[in-house]
């Protein structure tokens, strides 16, 4: 019979410590679980909230949602007698919701008989814009738009600058104007 | 008794399994403990830097709006704690530039009895580096001087240039778009 020597002192204390370890390291972990959902959740809040201090004003996202912006807004705001009514179609395809309605009720009420009927040639150009406010879905714009136009009353062109904001819409991928409005 | 090695081996061994079995919920935990403290730092310092690029974002953005309020708000009583206040957010050859004319302006506004009550209609951040940042700016203003007490409302569009110097963004360049 071989003889072990053992040490009934460690024997008895080894269960309470590494019991007592495991009590104290599942409690650092779930300060540490704890910690780090509370960072993940404001780090959610930071990123996704459509604030002026939301981080992504200067993201790939929000330049592309500029950039869109910029040239829907140049084909938005430029006609001709010829094209205003026939160009309808595709330019509410860079719209959405409510605004899309209305957007298509104003021209085709509104502002394509004036067209016709004056002779009405506009060319938008966008001569400055900035992103006010930013999520991931929502984009707020201030653009700075040059309208140069001319009519059977007015050959020679006149040019009159406006201030936007425009809202855009992050719709399956796509950036549309969800709102549009002088300041 | 007879201890012999190869029984002393097996025991040792034996020792160390039993310790082992004893001790596994403790080295889980503690791997665990260090993955999340591992995650924590990672999504903090994320957290953090997500936290500087907003904070750069809107000082350069509430920078080019105070001046431009600053400009658009006059006060002949005050008018030169007014220019002071603007030339303080200036930097480099913009500063210089402004100085040259800040004695005229003032003049010009104090003589003229200009008064200018100035409102931020819009800011927005057009774009943004490290270190430089461009800001558009409208605004409307209702002036009034000695020709025309009856306030006439003006509204503007700017564009700002901006850089970081030390904590502080600072103006290098403002231009009305026209």
């Amino acid at each position: 019979m071989s003889e072990i020597k053992v040490d009934p002192l460690t024997n008895a204390a080894a269960p309470n410590r590494h019991r007592a370890w495991a009590g104290i390291l599942l409690a650092i972990a779930l300060v540490l679980v704890l910690v780090l959902v509370g960072l993940l959740v404001a780090l959610r809040v930071k990123t996704h909230r459509a604030s002026p201090n939301a981080d992504d004003r200067a993201s790939a996202q929000t330049t592309a949602a500029m950039t869109t912006a910029n040239s829907s807004l140049a084909t938005l705001l430029s006609y001709t007698p010829q094209n205003v009514s026939q160009d309808l179609a595709s330019e509410t395809e860079l719209l959405t919701g409510q605004f899309k309605t209305d957007y298509t009720q104003l021209v085709t009420t509104v502002v394509a008989p004036s067209a016709i009927r004056g002779g009405v040639t506009t060319q938008a150009v966008v001569v400055g814009s900035g992103v006010v406010t930013a999520s991931a879905d929502t984009v707020t714009l201030i653009e700075f738009v040059d309208v140069s136009t001319t009519s059977k009353n007015l050959p020679e062109s006149r040019v009159s600058g406006s201030r936007l904001r425009v809202t855009m819409q992050n719709v399956d991928g796509h950036w549309l104007i969800s709102n549009l409005q002088p300041v | 008794m007879v201890s012999s090695e190869p029984s002393l081996d097996v025991a040792a061994a034996n020792v160390w399994v039993r310790k082992l079995r004893e001790w596994w919920m403790v080295l889980v935990a503690a791997v665990v403990v260090i993955a999340l403290g591992v995650a924590c730092v990672l999504v903090g310092r994320h957290l953090s830097s997500v936290h500087e690029q907003q904070k750069a974002d809107t000082d350069a953005v509430q920078t080019a709006s105070d001046e431009v309020l600053g400009l658009i708000t006059l006060d002949p009583a005050h008018i030169k704690a007014e220019l002071a206040a603007l030339k303080a957010r200036t930097t480099g050859d913009f500063r210089q530039q402004f100085d040259g004319i800040l004695a005229t302006f003032a003049n010009t506004v104090a003589s003229e009895n200009i008064t200018a009550k100035g409102k931020i209609v819009d800011a927005g951040l057009s774009s943004l580096t490290p270190t430089t940042a461009t800001v558009v700016v409208a605004s409307t203003t209702k002036v009034t001087h000695k020709g025309a007490t009856t306030p006439q409302t003006r509204n503007y569009r700017m564009s700002i240039d901006l850089s970081l110097v030390g904590a502080n963004w600072l103006i290098t360049g403002m231009k009305f778009v026209a």
